[in-house]
């Protein structure tokens, strides 16, 4: 499992993933790469199964550029096609999963999911956020809430609920997104490893951050940590007051 | 519809709450069963299965429950037996309880279908279902110090704080017991569970607008 999240803030977007794979024995590795840039103003992230994840986005990135798709639009409607066809590409190579459990996981949801956020342009001139399921990859545009969670979503859906506010710029979304992170990773085991994380603004189009740039934002976000812990063990304080 | 469930070690008893309780009754709260006078099974994630299995077990037992750990044992033995060879849906039993003889002493054990329904003891708290942010508080402000009245809103704002964000997977409702040693299972009633729940919505609202600003420039 994993987490992956795409947030809109009033100024961006912010993508984030964390790095731990885990296999179908229950090892983990935590040098998985789970997202790419497509174009200027689009990134692509993965979640669920690492092999056709990461080869789902490497091709859309690759498909882009030959047929130099240049809408938002144009990407995350071939988008659909080429996660689609990795997946069962991979579901009719692979040795990892036994034949007699294929067909589960074929028609099974959840399995492996994509996520494409950016800058539309063209059309709606606004920040969007597209996610893909198995098993049928169909593109579902996220428009009532400000947050895609996936995979191991629950606690990150839960912090962000409390401490999320719309007028909430990209540089505090980088650390609220990396506050999540270390947050969860404090109960989920399957969420761990250095933190990945890219930004999209107007301006600057995607951007991917730096270890160094990721490692500075975990020093900042120290304070925040205490002081959500704090104010958790305020109701705790207050319970027993009572 | 998902469903959450757990049981609260308090310095008095235990607490039992799940999301899944359509009139605060005890026949009528499909996550918790009572047993006998001190011992209730919560069911979680699949819950009519669980409760069937568990129902089907019940029955046919007919000596009187030595304590929490030899129902579990037993339990394990006839869904092992039930269920061997058999596709089943995701299930677990939270056995829950103060064994007869003893005066304060809680004993929890449980089952689950992953772990192919073996006796597993808990030294902790213990939580089923769609449980991550009820676990991830609980491991943040859980203290064992706390009385069973304590731990009932303690218990109330795990739940209310899950359905903050799994609101469309979770039930609305809140259903919660307690165990003591004199007092037994007790089911809270309606009007204590609307006096705990205008508790902790008071507690969320001052948590909520603390938190909004745990992110903002000037921090």
């Amino acid at each position: 499992m994993t987490l992956a999240l795409a947030i809109r803030a009033a100024d961006g977007l912010v993508l984030a993933s964390d790095s731990r794979v885990t296999s179908p024995r229950g090892e983990t590795r935590d040098t998985s790469e789970k997202f790419l840039q497509v174009s200027r103003d689009v990134g692509v992230m993965t979640y669920g199964i690492a092999a056709p994840g990461y080869a789902g986005i490497t091709r859309l990135v690759n498909e882009t550029k030959i047929n130099q798709y240049s809408t938002f639009d144009q990407i995350i409607e071939s988008a659909s096609k080429v996660f689609k066809s990795e997946f069962e590409e991979w579901l009719n190579k692979t040795q990892e999963i036994p034949e007699d459990v294929k067909p589960r996981v074929r028609q099974g949801s959840g399995s492996l999911g994509f996520v494409i956020a950016g800058y539309d342009d063209v059309k709606t001139k606004q920040f969007r956020i597209v996610s893909y399921e198995a098993p049928t990859f169909q593109i579902q545009e996220i428009v009532a809430s400000p947050i895609f969670a996936a995979a191991q979503w629950h606690i990150a859906q839960y912090l962000v609920e409390v401490t999320y506010y719309p007028e909430i710029s990209v540089k505090q979304l980088c650390n609220l997104a990396v506050f999540v992170f270390l947050e969860t990773t404090t109960v989920e085991t399957t969420v761990g490893g250095p933190i990945q994380l890219a930004i999209v603004t107007k301006s600057q189009g995607y951007q991917r951050l730096h270890d160094d740039d990721i490692q500075r934002i975990i020093e900042n976000v120290q304070g925040q940590i205490c002081s959500f812990r704090t104010e958790l063990l305020g109701v705790a304080k207050a319970i027993c007051m009572a | 519809m998902g469903n959450l469930v757990f049981a609260i070690r308090c310095a008095d008893g235990l607490v039992l709450a799940s999301d899944t309780s359509y009139h605060l009754q005890a026949e009528k709260n499909p996550s918790m069963v009572k047993v006998e006078e001190r011992l209730a099974v919560l069911v979680e994630p699949d819950v009519n299965f669980g409760r069937n299995l568990l129902q089907s077990y019940l029955p046919s037992a007919k000596k009187p429950v030595e304590s929490v750990h030899s129902l579990a044992q037993a339990c394990s033995e006839h869904c092992k037996k039930e269920c061997s060879g058999k596709e089943i849906p995701i299930t677990g039993l939270i056995f829950a309880g103060i064994d007869p003889g003893e005066k304060g002493r809680v004993e929890l054990r449980g089952i689950h279908a992953s772990r192919m329904f073996d006796v597993i003891g808990f030294a902790g708290n213990v939580f089923g279902g769609m449980n991550s942010i009820a676990r991830f508080i609980d491991r943040k402000i859980y203290t064992p110090n706390m009385t069973v009245n304590q731990a009932k809103i303690l218990a109330a704002f795990y739940v209310f704080q899950s359905q903050l964000a799994l609101h469309n997977r979770l039930d609305e409702y809140i259903g919660m017991a307690t165990i003591t040693y004199p007092g037994g299972l007790q089911w809270a009633e309606k009007e204590e569970m609307a006096e705990i729940m205008s508790r902790v919505i008071g507690l969320s609202l001052d948590l909520k607008s603390r938190l909004t600003f745990l992110f903002t420039e000037s921090r």
